[in-house]
């Protein structure tokens, strides 16, 4: 069974991918925005992911999930990763994680709560 | 979405080395050379003056021409620190920067009439043989490869599309700066080259060479970009994106700091989207211009301050669009003495007048002019003063059918043909773009079948390099229709009677098209490369499914592009782009009329009766304020409005030789005329107006260059002279020393 896995830059391999530990929860691909042509063609735009962790243990914890997304020094960081798409197949994409941010992705109540690594610009990784 | 600021490095640092100025100054010495040397500094880069080093609070201006070792020439400048003025003091800081900017050439007026261009320069054969047009091809910009570290770059991108004004084109010749350097297999005399540009910003020029050893550069932008060390703006978005076939504007709200010092006011902006595919790849690029002005926001709030600006960006067409332009004219001359002259004067050589010597857009961006050449002749043209884009925009649509400057996205400069105003038949085959019911997610219109206009009237100038004569044509035709208003088109050249007449049958009918310009919004934000300044087609299909309550449907429709409004909706999880697309569906329409003074002098009208009056006419004007004398061509004699004095000999009247015979039918009385002798005219030159053989008028000039009229009076009535058929006007003109002269017999239709 596959598993969440990341990496750092675009287009990584498959077998250079990194399983993200601990492993999230996710809801597939979803996009920004659907519209529709006047013949009832449909247009996904935007396309992004959003990682979700209920709760870390520690400051630790939280802090290498950053790590792993190369999000902890920098707000945004070109990764390939492999997440389940629109229709929850696995699929190895590019895009750009961003750092959660504090209150929204992120909340922090004893323990780092309710966290999102978001995923975004997502293309398909050659 | 990468958008880079050029930070110009600087190419000359000195101190001005002057006790006292007298403005307007065009030049000043310099020592104190602490950067570079003279031969760094290149006409057309920007140079700044301040109190201290590289400040600019001193005025900013541009190279005109290279330096000697103690002289620096600048645009003529009066005093002051805006852009074009220079307040300078002895040992103020001059920095030369590495950046070309579209500017204004201003033109000087000596003491003694004699006219120089840009601060100094002589008519010599400049409008004898005017310089080429080097066209270096549109930007770039994108990341350095990998292995390599360089970005390859073509240049042009396409063909070659450098041209002479006069003669042909000689040779290239590429000036590569350091960190670009030619790829093997190519020479800079090449029309076309490959280059491996290091990291960061460079200009690469390109000189063309004539036949006549004219020449001229334009230069073109690269930005090479370096990921690990990335000179990019990270924090922008796009608050508005707006393209027309006049050009783009862009406003770009930036996050981070850009200080002036670092980007200065008005510098190089580029903007893309993705990579080049290959060397010669510019569908990356989204916008490139200059930095016009910056709104700013500080707000205090609970928790914090929050900062923001936004970059207004206009392309070369927006800078000309905001440069001035001054009133000028040009005379047809077999030997030019003066920039008011020329030879063998077209439209075409005109356009490029206005912008090669009135602005140094064509040092930075492409222009290919019109290609009609020789097909219009002018006697003498002007020009009102307006924005230089207006004046070249004003002169292009007086081209019967209309031709328009425009400027598309790669920042080219073009002028093709408003294929509206064209027959069908010549009307340009090409699609640019398809819009299926795939395409668009809303279209909004209004149908409004009654028109707006009930007459459309329109007048023109024959294009003549011997002649002024004006033709006239009204549309529908002599019985208006059912619109409220009346329009006029005047101030064209036209080829013939009959291109006035199919140009404004289809003008009459555009402005009284059936429905307005259709409101589409392309689905999935893909503005499928749509180019509004190519006037190519866009082809639009709604079905009768579609269609709305009143059933309009169409297939493949075909419409020109007007404008382009990119909304960008920088969200969250990603950026949701709205295009909206304006288009404006073909329409055409039979000839107007020609129109022809009517043979009754019934005050009622036509032929005796009629219920409508004939048209009121305003005479057509041209900016050199003549009002012409409408020419209704030959009755089997010369009609001609202007007479030349080709060597100072009278030129003698006789029946076998008049000037204008008074068709039969016709009834005119005949007002008063005006004549403008030539600049080398004499004092000593007079005209006589004799009508059937007798004295009717004289005409004397104080001076070369003046204008003399009279109002002619019948004595035996005391009233206008009343001209009926058979009747023949002649001219007697003496004259000291050889001069052009025009004139013009100012009358109106019937008694």
């Amino acid at each position: 069974m596959s598993t969440y896995k990341v990496a750092d830059g675009h287009n990584i391999a498959s077998a250079n991918l990194v399983t993200v530990d601990p492993q999230p929860r996710s809801e597939g691909i979803k996009c920004t925005r659907r519209s529709y042509g006047a013949d009832g063609s449909v247009y996904d735009e935007g396309r992004y992911v959003e990682l979700l962790f209920s709760m870390l243990p520690d400051v630790a914890t939280y802090q290498s999930v950053l790590q792993q997304f190369g999000v902890q020094a920098a707000l945004t960081n070109q990764v390939t990763v492999l997440v389940r798409d629109e229709i929850f197949a696995w699929a190895r994409v590019n895009g750009t994680a961003v750092r959660p941010e504090p209150g929204r992705d992120v909340r922090w109540s004893y323990f780092p709560r309710d966290i999102t690594i978001l995923v975004r610009d997502l293309e398909a990784a050659s | 979405m990468k958008v880079v600021l050029l930070q110009p490095a600087v190419v000359f640092r000195a101190r001005v080395n002057q006790a006292s100025f007298s403005y307007p100054l065009a030049d000043i010495t310099y020592d104190g050379v602490t950067v570079g040397n003279p031969s760094a500094v290149q006409p057309g880069m920007t140079v700044v003056f301040g109190s201290s080093a590289g400040g600019d609070d001193l005025g900013r201006q541009r190279v005109r021409r290279g330096p000697t070792a103690d002289t620096l020439y600048i645009g003529r400048s009066s005093r002051g620190s805006r852009d074009g003025e220079v307040d300078l003091a002895d040992n103020a800081h001059v920095t030369v920067l590495d950046d070309y900017r579209v500017w204004a050439k201003i033109s000087y007026i000596a003491a003694d009439g004699t006219v120089y261009k840009d601060a100094d320069l002589e008519v010599g054969t400049n409008t004898t043989t005017p310089p080429p047009v080097a066209n270096a091809g549109a930007p770039t910009a994108g990341t350095i490869d990998r292995t390599t570290g360089k970005l390859r770059v073509q240049l042009p991108h396409g063909s070659n599309t450098s041209f002479a004004v006069a003669g042909t084109i000689a040779s290239y010749s590429w000036t590569l700066p350091a960190g670009v350097t030619l790829l093997e297999g190519y020479n800079l005399d090449d029309p076309q080259i490959q280059v491996d540009c290091a990291p960061g910003f460079h200009w690469v020029a390109l000189t063309v060479f004539d036949s006549n050893s004219k020449s001229h550069t334009a230069r073109v932008p690269i930005f090479a970009r370096d990921p690990a060390e990335d000179l990019c703006i990270g924090s922008c978005t796009i608050e508005s994106h707006r393209i027309t076939p006049q050009g783009q504007q862009i406003s770009l709200r930036v996050l981070e700091s850009i200080p002036e010092g670092s980007y200065p006011d008005g510098t190089l902006v580029m903007l893309w989207e993705g990579e080049p595919a290959g060397p010669a790849d510019r569908s990356h690029l989204v916008f490139w211009g200059w930095h016009h002005n910056d709104p700013a926001s500080i707000a205090a709030s609970r928790t914090g301050i929050l900062r923001g600006v936004t970059l207004e960006c206009l392309d070369v067409a927006g800078k000309l669009d905001r440069l001035p332009g001054f009133t000028q004219s040009v005379e047809g001359k077999a030997s030019p003495a003066s920039w008011l002259e020329m030879a063998s004067p077209n439209m075409d050589k005109y356009l490029h007048y206005l912008l090669h010597w009135h602005s140094t857009a064509l040092e930075v961006a492409d222009w290919t002019w019109t290609g009609t050449g020789a097909a219009f002749p002018f006697v003498v043209l002007g020009s009102d003063g307006a924005s230089l884009f207006d004046q070249v925009e004003q002169r292009a649509r007086a081209l019967v059918p209309d031709y328009h400057l425009t400027c598309n996205r790669l920042g080219q400069l073009r002028m093709p043909v408003d294929p509206l105003l064209q027959d069908i038949a010549q009307r340009t085959a090409t699609v640019q773009a398809t819009l299926g019911e795939a395409d668009w997610s809303e279209v909004r219109y209004a149908r409004q079948r009654p028109g707006r206009y009930h007459w459309h009237r329109g007048n023109a100038v024959l294009a003549s390099a011997t002649e002024i004569a004006a033709i006239f044509c009204v549309a529908p035709g002599d019985a208006p229709a059912q619109g409220e208003l009346a329009q006029e088109q005047g101030e064209q050249l036209a080829r013939s009677q009959a291109d006035l007449n199919a140009c404004e049958g289809h003008r009459y009918a555009r402005a009284n098209a059936p429905e307005t310009p259709f409101t589409i919004t392309l689905a999935g934000g893909d503005d499928r490369g749509i180019e509004p300044a190519d006037y190519t087609w866009v082809q639009l299909t709604i079905s009768s499914s579609t269609a709305a309550q009143r059933g309009l449907a169409f297939t493949e429709a075909r419409g020109l592009p007007l404008e382009l409004n990119i909304r960008y909706d920088q969200r969250r999880e990603g950026l949701a782009r709205t295009v909206g697309l304006l288009w404006e569906r073909e329409t055409a329409g039979p000839p107007a009329v020609t129109y022809t003074v009517p043979v009754s002098d019934d005050p009622g009208g036509h032929g005796g009766g009629g219920m409508f009056p004939p048209p009121d006419w305003d005479l057509p004007e041209f900016d050199f304020g003549f009002d012409w004398f409408p020419s209704w061509g030959a009755v089997g004699a010369v009609t001609r409005a202007a007479v030349y004095v080709q060597s100072g000999a009278v030129e003698t009247d006789a029946a076998a030789s008049p000037i204008f015979i008074v068709p039969a039918g016709m009834v005119l009385r005949l007002k008063a005329a005006v004549a403008r002798l030539g600049t080398a005219g004499t004092s000593s030159t007079s005209v006589r107006l004799l009508l059937n053989g007798q004295l009717i008028a004289t005409l004397s000039f104080g001076a070369g260059g003046c204008t003399a009229s009279q109002a002619v009076i019948d004595p035996s009535t005391g009233q206008d002279y009343l001209l009926t058929g058979g009747d023949y006007l002649s001219v007697q003109v003496t004259a000291a020393g050889a001069g052009a002269m025009g004139l013009c017999l100012l009358a109106v239709m019937r008694g």
